[in-house]
């Protein structure tokens, strides 16, 4: 959760202007996980958001020192981390196997039931998402997966929120329909 | 109370309504059971919803950090300059992905306000240049039937009604020609 970590990082980007270029590498340790989860909502395989968060801290650390503040600054990371996810996504195109993206972080002291069961819903919640179209994709993720607010949405994409909640509500209508069957 | 829309009750469930609405949802769905068990099936269906959030290792971290700082090594202006370029266009895309239906409406716009000017102004030309023909034909003593100049130099007021209420700036050019030529016949 970015939000929470603002502060924080507001203190090291300000070390990081005045020439501490260690600064950096505590910003990579403190919101590269967050970077991560939110590209692995959209990449697919857990490598691929891997890479995804190398592209985005590298954007950053180009962009930092220019950085205005005319926003704040999570705002700011969420944005340039979609805007990637977006442009890798693009140059990629091509489907990773979903069996081979989940298995990874399964946690190892789960009933292999569950395990097997848990793998199957996270399978089925990714396909559909693979459904939504792109704006209502970014919503949901911003909104269910990463629990912003509504205005904190329209701040990011851009858009007002009415139209955020237009789109939320169709992408979770969209969502029912295709998770019906989830246990 | 009504019962609830299905977008009043998604947007129950993140609290994103005012305060004064969330009470009345609230009381709303212990009194009215369809509501309830609606909304039950949203709750549940949305609490399942999670996906699994991978936990970086140090090990991972170590990795990444090493990856940027090799490609920061060598970063190029061009570089630099095309991923800015890509990224002003992907804000574009972003933005105008939540607007697209604007597009077209405003195209529209675009093509009605360029193209309209410029019928108006043919369809004028095109009225103004007849006129003048009308004018010249009749003011032409070969091409005017005899009819037409008896009817003139008995009364020259016909001609001269008929083309003010033409009302173009050029009859003012031919009417003293017109009286001149009637005078001289009378």
């Amino acid at each position: 959760m970015l939000r929470h970590k603002e502060e924080q990082v507001i203190g090291l980007i300000e070390k990081f202007r005045c020439g501490n270029d260690e600064a950096f590498d505590e910003i990579v340790r403190l919101i590269a996980s967050d970077i991560v989860n939110i590209a692995y909502c959209y990449m697919k395989s857990l490598e691929d958001a891997k890479d995804t968060c190398q592209d985005v801290l590298l954007k950053l650390y180009r962009r930092l020192k220019s950085f205005r503040g005319a926003s704040r600054i999570s705002t700011w990371i969420y944005r340039v981390t979609i805007n990637t996810c977006i442009d890798s996504l693009r140059k990629k195109k091509t489907t990773v196997s979903l069996d081979e993206a989940i298995t990874k972080d399964e946690k190892s002291d789960i009933l292999v039931t569950e395990r097997v069961e848990r793998k199957d819903n996270q399978i089925i919640i990714r396909k559909a998402l693979e459904m939504l179209s792109l704006r209502q994709k970014n919503v949901i993720i911003l909104k269910h997966f990463e629990g912003l607010k509504i205005h904190q949405i329209s701040e990011i994409l851009g858009c007002s929120q009415s139209s955020i909640k237009t789109h939320l509500v169709r992408a979770l209508d969209n969502l029912r329909k295709e998770l019906g069957g989830i246990k | 109370m009504r019962c609830c829309k299905r977008k009043k009750l998604f947007l129950f469930y993140y609290r994103e309504l005012k305060k004064d609405k969330l009470k009345i949802i609230e009381e709303h769905l212990r009194k009215c059971p369809s509501c309830s068990n609606e909304y039950k099936n949203i709750e549940t269906l949305l609490n399942r919803t999670r996906l699994s959030k991978p936990q970086l290792e140090t090990k991972d971290l170590d990795l990444i950090l090493r990856n940027v700082r090799n490609k920061l090594e060598a970063p190029t202006f061009w570089e630099a300059f095309k991923c800015r370029i890509k990224e002003l266009a992907q804000n574009l895309y972003l933005g105008l992905s939540f607007r697209r239906q604007l597009i077209p409406v405003m195209l529209t716009l675009v093509i009605i306000l360029a193209v309209f000017p410029l019928f108006r102004s043919s369809r004028y030309q095109i009225e103004k240049e007849f006129d003048i023909l009308q004018i010249e034909l009749e003011l032409s003593l070969e091409n005017t039937d005899q009819e037409s100049i008896f009817e003139i130099y008995e009364d020259p007021s016909i001609l001269e009604d008929n083309m003010s209420s033409l009302g173009h700036p050029i009859l003012h050019k031919y009417l003293p020609i017109v009286h001149k030529e009637t005078s001289k016949l009378g």
